[in-house]
């Protein structure tokens, strides 16, 4: 099977991973082709470079060791893993194993795409008019819920955690599937949307499928950063963002890619990014989120 | 003659009028203003304290016992950072 990811092709041979990457990876967004791919391949466990030290990716459910040598890496263990290569413009995700290594593969094929000249960011994101706010902060910090009250507020959601930008066009895509909401917030933003029916619970969040909400796969320019802080003692307001600590809050929502490659495109990338958005802190304090028409466009300059 | 090593791994982004330094592992975060900029790449280019402090001095108004003192300051504060060794 193959299918394009932004204008990118994703080839896979083996059936079995076809329902996870059409999960994670496939969605309908019209983007003109590039030439980068990437392709998947199943083989048998090649020589394992057990003399090469490990360093522990710390995932957030899982630890993945990672070794290297020149331009390829190792992810996994002999039993279950994944060797990432690239050349040119392909890159190249051998896996083995019985169980098949799901994370090793998430982080090969992000890898791949950011290779491509893509940047991802883990954000939540809003639109209004097109134009796209991505909230920006910690877990915890109150993503999800700046995006419901953005949500509540008329805003147009883009992406509860997990979006692709192509940095020349400043097109931003969401590539997740629906919201995560804790019970307690569930219970909240069905009172405004009472349409929605809390059925299916994941890891103790009920799971509201993008459809019953509405929301339309479609690019929207982004336009701000939104870095997140809470203040309890202080009305919730809008406040300027310095630069460097933009490129912090883009580091973190991004990650740091694994290959040189990709490290040095998205290190040249960020300064780019923050000339061309409004880079502001929302303060979570006391009072409504200004969230509405008025409070935007008198901070925004 | 002294000379200083990079941590593997960390991560120049480059805003013009600040150079920031990431170092992945621990999400620390340094910036550096223009003199510091000069300071980090003779860092990197294994140069003396007493190379980097005639640069300072050949580029910004300033002495060499003040560029010294100044080279020095940061260099203690990348090693405390652990960005450098």
């Amino acid at each position: 099977m193959s299918f394009s990811i932004l204008g990118r092709e994703l080839t896979n041979s083996d059936t079995g991973l076809k329902p996870w990457l059409e999960l994670y990876f496939r969605f309908p967004y019209e983007v003109e082709a590039s030439h980068y791919q990437i392709e998947l391949l199943q083989k048998p466990l090649p020589d394992f470079p057990h003399q090469l030290p490990a360093t522990i990716l710390e995932l957030p459910e899982a630890k993945l060791e990672m070794r290297s040598f020149e331009d390829q890496f190792w992810f996994g263990t002999p039993e279950s893993g994944m060797r990432f290569t690239f050349e040119d413009s392909i890159s190249k995700l051998e896996w083995w194993g019985t169980e098949i290594p799901f994370n090793a593969l998430f982080i090969g094929i992000c890898e791949g795409l950011r290779l491509s000249g893509l940047v991802s960011l883990h954000a939540s994101i809003a639109a209004k008019n097109g134009l796209a706010t991505a909230f920006l902060g910690p877990s915890g910090r109150g993503k999800t819920t700046t995006l419901l009250r953005a949500s509540i507020a008329g805003w147009q959601i883009v992406a509860e955690d997990f979006s692709w930008l192509i940095p020349e066009t400043m097109q931003l895509y969401g590539f997740d599937r629906g919201l995560r909401l804790l019970p307690d917030t569930a219970k909240i933003f069905k009172q405004h949307h009472q349409d929605i029916e809390l059925l299916e619970m994941i890891a103790g969040k009920y799971v509201v499928p993008y459809e019953q909400l509405g929301v339309k796969r479609q690019a929207v320019k982004l336009e701000r950063l939104a870095v997140l802080e809470r203040n309890p003692d202080a009305p919730s307001s809008w406040k300027v963002l310095p630069k460097r600590e933009g490129a912090l809050a883009l580091w973190e929502a991004g990650g740091v890619p694994f290959t040189p490659q990709a490290q040095h495109f998205i290190s040249s990338t960020i300064p780019k990014l923050l000339t061309r958005l409004k880079l502001e802190t929302l303060l979570l304090g006391q009072g409504e989120l200004p969230l509405g028409n008025t409070e935007l466009s008198q901070h925004s300059s | 003659m002294q000379t200083w090593t990079l941590k593997p791994g960390v991560i120049e982004t480059d805003l013009d009028d600040e150079l920031v330094l990431l170092d992945p592992k621990t999400q620390g975060m340094f910036s550096l203003n223009a003199t510091g900029r000069v300071i980090w790449h003779g860092i990197k280019n294994t140069e003396s304290l007493e190379v980097i402090a005639r640069q300072l001095e050949q580029q910004f108004t300033v002495s060499f016992e003040q560029a010294q003192q100044d080279a020095s300051t940061l260099i203690a504060d990348l090693e405390k950072a652990g960005l450098i060794s």
